[in-house]
């Protein structure tokens, strides 16, 4: 009986990826390969480019004035960019989570169903569907069933960041990004959104920045720590924070770092 | 890779020391314990027998408290890395002193039984036996307290040689007691039974001082891997 893994192709690959803010280099040469239906945490002290590289996976940054690239991001194979994806489409593939939460200032249904309208999607039972599976996804239809066409705003802090995870998984992307999702919420709210994460990977598959390494071991199954704008280490996250390969990524995850 | 930079949190270096010193603590008092139990072997001292079997609850509280600190560092500080594998090294080793101390306690015990029996104690067997436990139990702490890696290795290499001393000390108490037609002694027999265990219990506290230097897990490896 053969007993070896069978090869699954990394659903990102990121390739010799360097990234310039005008004259600033603020990625150096990254290369590395995300798995599919996992967690991968990017860990670092700040300003080391995690952000930098996660917003990159959607192309987030390229509204930014000056910025350019080398090297390239693949997501099943296809570069990002190649001239044929439209970046709207390419979002569509890629959903968004971001520290503080964003709902729109409109009913927790409309929030949920506003990609869709965008996308000029307005049949009543899609919209309907989509809202519960949405919001079951995101753990928050229980809590909110009886009240979807009230004011997001209306919600805790905790369920805002849920409802944004429910809006960014209507359109069932591939990939998640969650650039601190939990950095502004309780403990409790994190804890929600930590168990949310397990349950929403068995669907896609989820890089996470994170300043908490806690969370990180909590959350993840594998972990980047980046520095400088360089990938240091790259790994299983249990490898990563028992026993890190790197003396710079045990100075960091140890709180040994000058 | 241990690390050999300061923690920018002082509090936090300061438990990690703390834990590892009251590890070291606990093994001195509990070295200078067994090395009591041989001078009583060779002076037959019961006074000093009563003295030492008082004395080892309180050696066992303070493993417990020990165990207690090492909890209170994980669930404060959250340590990670090699931080993570010296609190869990010292965690091992604070729950080996505890069965170290039973085992103490328990060749105490057997002792003086036979001292009361006026039974012939074997010295001449027991006595290396109980030499060769210590300096393993020595070189153990000392290897963690050290952070030697090279003295922690050689504790296995010499757990084989009071291995095979105590086969050699088991079958001379058997052949003794055909010999003379006597039944067994099971009291010297546990004796020295406890004696080896004293030096897997070293094995097992070394095996901690390699896992906190590079998470190798060398407790069912061969010497040879």
């Amino acid at each position: 009986m053969n007993d070896t893994k069978p090869y699954e192709p990394p659903i990102i690959q990121v390739d010799d990826f360097s990234f310039f803010y005008g004259d600033k280099q603020v990625l150096h040469n990254i290369s590395m390969d995300f798995e599919e239906n996992k967690v991968t945490a990017l860990i670092g002290p700040s300003g080391c480019g995690k952000s930098t590289l996660l917003r990159n996976i959607n192309r987030m940054n390229d509204l930014v004035p000056g910025v350019h690239h080398q090297g390239d991001i693949r997501i099943d194979g296809t570069s990002l960019y190649d001239p044929k994806v439209e970046v709207i489409s390419l979002r569509k593939r890629v959903g968004m989570v971001f520290q503080k939460y964003n709902p729109f200032p409109k009913s927790i249904y409309e929030n949920i169903v506003f990609p869709l309208r965008v996308a000029g999607r307005n049949s009543r039972s899609e919209l309907d569907e989509t809202v519960e599976r949405s919001l079951k996804g995101a753990a928050l239809w229980d809590e909110v069933k009886d009240k979807l066409h009230q004011s997001a705003y209306g919600l805790s802090g905790g369920q805002q960041q849920r409802l944004c995870i429910a809006r960014a998984i209507a359109n069932r992307p591939q990939i998640l990004l969650m650039d601190e999702p939990c950095a502004a919420l309780d403990p409790i709210a994190t804890l929600k959104i930590e168990d949310l994460m397990e349950d929403l990977k068995k669907d896609l598959t989820i890089v996470i920045v994170t300043h908490n390494m806690q969370q990180a071991t909590r959350i993840s199954d594998k972990t980047a720590f980046l520095y400088l704008g360089n990938l240091i280490e790259y790994g299983d996250t249990a490898q990563i924070f028992t026993n890190p390969k790197e003396e710079q990524t045990e100075a960091y995850i140890t709180g040994r770092f000058s | 890779m241990p690390n050999t930079h300061k923690h920018i949190l002082p509090h936090y270096e300061a438990a990690l020391t703390g834990l590892g010193d009251q590890a070291y603590q606990i093994a001195q008092i509990l070295l200078v314990q067994l090395s009591s139990l041989k001078e009583v072997f060779e002076r037959a001292d019961l006074n000093r027998l009563n003295q030492i079997i008082a004395e080892t609850p309180s050696i066992e509280d303070k493993a417990r408290y020990l165990q207690q600190d090492g909890t209170n560092v994980l669930s404060q500080f959250h340590p990670l890395g090699s931080d993570l594998r010296f609190v869990m090294a010292v965690s091992r080793t604070s729950d080996k002193l505890m069965e170290a101390v039973d085992e103490l306690q328990g060749i105490a015990k057997g002792m003086k039984k036979e001292l009361k029996n006026q039974t012939p104690l074997f010295p001449e067997l027991i006595l290396p036996l109980l030499s060769m436990a210590i300096e393993e139990l020595r070189d153990a702490t000392d290897s963690l307290q050290e952070k030697d890696v090279e003295k922690a290795l050689h504790v296995r290499v010499n757990d084989k040689k009071l291995d095979k001393a105590h086969r050699k000390a088991l079958s001379a108490l058997i052949q003794c007691a055909s010999e003379n037609q006597s039944g067994l002694n099971v009291s010297l027999l546990l004796i020295i039974r406890s004696i080896e265990r004293l030096g897997d219990i070293a094995k097992t506290i070394a095996a901690s001082v390699v896992f906190y230097d590079d998470a190798r897990d060398i407790r069912h490896t061969s010497l040879k891997g």
